[in-house]
């Protein structure tokens, strides 16, 4: 039939051209892999004497280790702190009926469309004075503004598919609000909820305008760490740093995928 | 009860509703509605699409605050108590059922709510899954069940705390026609076993008549009609009601005379004698709406001289009767019902016959307010 063969063709030139692009988008990143395990001193590419020192250089490094566990600290403590801030304000914003209901839904997402740099500024002057710049308590804070929109959407998105009538269900069979809220409408979220948790993780692990301009001189991020010594000191172990970046982000994009599709078929 | 408290109907109310009023911005879902509902009565709430029976559940459950008038539950006013201190057990429409717990767990959940201990649970767990006849299925997801199934669970959640009042909003909805006539009647025993007192949401009026010891004719906010099955077909206080309830021909009269043996009227057709419905008052004069059954229509074939002339527009076969449908003299139809062997149901299209009605059956409503 030539009328199935028609599309056949066509999806088979449209598949072509997404991966196309698809490659073109990703080379870049891909092109750090075989650079991380050239032998040479310097970035070279493509890469001679395959070795995998520049690995060992980066496990090794006191401060690049220092700056990978401060990262993952960070980043830990704001997918605790922006999950439970988001997930609240989320079930508030949808079950509340309290006015500025939808100011409040402009205002906690509005940092999603705000330019990282005017953010990074802001928080940098507010930080200062405090003394909150290079703190742990400061990091948090500031990528908590970053990440609760990722949960608040997230965790939107479950509470959307949870019909109201259930936690009116649960009301009615003697629970209070908050155990309702704890026994019924939490459960039935969990996989937006993580989702969330995982998204706010990536935010502030990837995150590099706030980190440069709040990080201290004893605690910075990796990605600050990376924008020092691509001035300084520009070696492969940087390649190295990146791929093992990469991995971390895309592993936790496979989970974040892995949970949504929980919650699609749950 | 321990005080012996006399309200109008002189039994003892489970529940009664005084002047409640909720409005949503300019619509007025409740407007002013007072009933008593007594001990292990089944009364159905009964109305066209937005007619405020689910806000009047809502108001019941607690989910909805009133705006105005009180409601008491054994003479106690809980028109502020929450919702999950009522003892008010409710099936939801679509059931309700919580996803995420089995079937046990489902109807464990209000024992577990108010403390009850371990073992005590599952042996009422069991009770009420016995009761609702749907035992073995404990640990089944409520995702497993079919719609009649887990309809079961959500009466079993329902009645496991033994809540003085059982609400239903439209529970057989979402069933399919012989799952839903089947389940009217097991609903209708259980409740009676129980001695449940029920309040039952439906715009079904055959549901709401098969089941009800009373049914509330709800319109626009307000109850109609407040009567047994039986009252509101052979009585209807409006024409809404008689509208509402079974077949019924509705046409518009004039009023010639008030006697005591009832109203003699001037309809487009001829005259006619029909009995006011309690409460209201008529002069002379005045325009009324007019209401007859079908079925309380007798057909007479020929031209005879005491009825109204009329001629046979078509009769249509339903089973156990045949529909006669009359063109009148002013050209407007009526509709009768006569018996399949009756003459009158073979007759052909043309022919003549002649209509009456005893005065009894002829409803007299005021008119504008159908
Ligand atoms: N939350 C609400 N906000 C605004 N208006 C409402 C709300 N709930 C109900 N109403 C209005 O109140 C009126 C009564 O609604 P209700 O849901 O009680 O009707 P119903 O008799 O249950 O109808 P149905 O048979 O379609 O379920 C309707 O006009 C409806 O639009
Ligand atoms: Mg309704």
């Amino acid at each position: 039939m030539p009328d199935a063969l028609g599309t056949r063709a066509f999806r088979i030139a449209f598949a072509a051209c997404c991966a196309l692009i698809l490659f073109y988008l990703l080379l870049p990143t891909l092109l750090v892999f075989p650079i991380s395990l050239g032998g040479d001193p310097y970035i070279r590419f493509p890469p001679r004497n395959l070795t995998l020192d520049w690995y060992g250089a980066y496990f090794n490094d006191p401060e690049w280790r220092a700056a990978t566990f401060f990262s993952l600290k960070i980043a830990l403590l704001t997918a605790v702190f922006s999950t439970a801030i988001g997930t609240a304000a989320s079930i508030a914003m949808a079950r509340g009926s309290f006015p500025g209901r939808r100011l409040l839904g402009v205002i906690v997402l509005a940092p999603l469309i705000t330019p990282h740099v005017v953010v990074a500024l802001a928080l940098y002057f507010q930080f200062a004075p405090l003394g909150l710049v290079g703190t742990t308590a400061g990091f948090v804070a500031a990528h908590c503004v970053l990440a609760v929109p990722y949960v608040v959407l997230m965790t939107s998105a479950a509470l959307a598919g949870v019909d109201p009538s259930l936690e009116m269900a649960a009301l009615n069979c003697g629970a209070s609000r908050w155990r309702a809220l704890w026994e019924v409408t939490l459960p039935l979220i969990l996989p937006g909820v993580a989702a969330g948790a995982l998204f706010a993780f990536l935010t502030s692990f990837d995150e590099t305008v706030v980190s440069f301009f709040i990080s201290g001189v004893d605690n910075k991020t990796i990605t600050r760490k990376i924008f020092e010594d691509v001035d300084f000191n520009l070696t492969p172990v940087i390649a190295a740093v990146s791929v093992v970046f990469v991995l971390v982000t895309v592993a936790l994009m496979v989970a974040v995928n892995l949970t949504q599709r929980g919650m699609k078929r749950g | 009860m321990m005080t012996p408290h006399k309200n109008q109907g002189g039994d003892s109310a489970a529940l009664s509703i005084r002047s409640l009023v909720k409005r949503y911005g300019s619509v007025v879902a409740t407007d002013g509605v007072s009933l008593d509902v007594s001990a292990g009565e089944f009364m159905s709430l009964l109305g066209p699409s937005g007619s405020g029976k689910t806000t009047l559940l809502m108001l019941l459950a607690g989910f909805e605050v009133a705006d105005g008038g009180e409601i008491r539950m054994r003479d106690r006013d809980i028109s502020r108590v929450p919702p999950n201190k009522r003892d008010i057990g409710m099936v939801f429409q679509r059931y309700a059922l919580f996803p995420h717990m089995s079937v046990a767990q489902n109807v464990a959940f209000p024992l577990r709510m108010r403390g009850v201990a371990k073992a005590d649970r599952e042996a009422r767990v069991r009770a009420a899954l016995e009761t609702v006849e749907l035992t073995g299925y404990l640990d089944r997801m409520p995702a497993q069940l079919s719609g009649g199934q887990q309809q079961r669970v959500a009466l079993a959640r329902a009645i496991v705390f033994e809540p003085g009042i059982l609400l239903m909003d439209e529970p057989l909805g979402a069933l399919d026609r012989k799952l839903r006539k089947h389940m009217q009647v097991e609903l209708k025993e259980l409740q009676g076993r129980l001695g449940a007192t029920v309040i039952y949401v439906t715009h079904d009026q055959e549901e709401a008549l098969a089941m009800s010891d009373r049914v509330a004719i709800i319109n626009a906010g307000r109850i109609e009609q407040l009567a047994t099955p039986r009252e509101l077909y052979d009585a209807p206080a409006s024409a809404f009601v008689g509208d509402f309830i079974g077949e019924i021909n509705l046409f518009d009269a004039k009023v010639e005379e008030l006697e005591s043996g009832g109203i003699k009227l001037a309809s487009g057709f001829g005259p006619l004698t029909g009995t006011p419905v309690p409460g209201a008052t008529f002069s002379r004069g005045q325009k009324v709406h007019v209401g007859i059954r079908p079925e309380r229509i007798a057909v007479r074939a020929g031209a005879a001289s005491d009825g109204w002339q009329a001629g046979i527009r078509q009769t249509i076969f339903n089973g156990s009767n045949v529909t006669v449908y009359a063109t009148m003299q002013d050209g407007q139809e009526l509709r009768a019902t006569v018996a399949p062997n009756d003459r009158e149901a073979s007759l052909a299209r043309g022919e003549a016959i002649s209509l009456s009605a005893a005065p009894r059956d002829v409803f007299v409503f005021p008119a504008g307010a159908a």
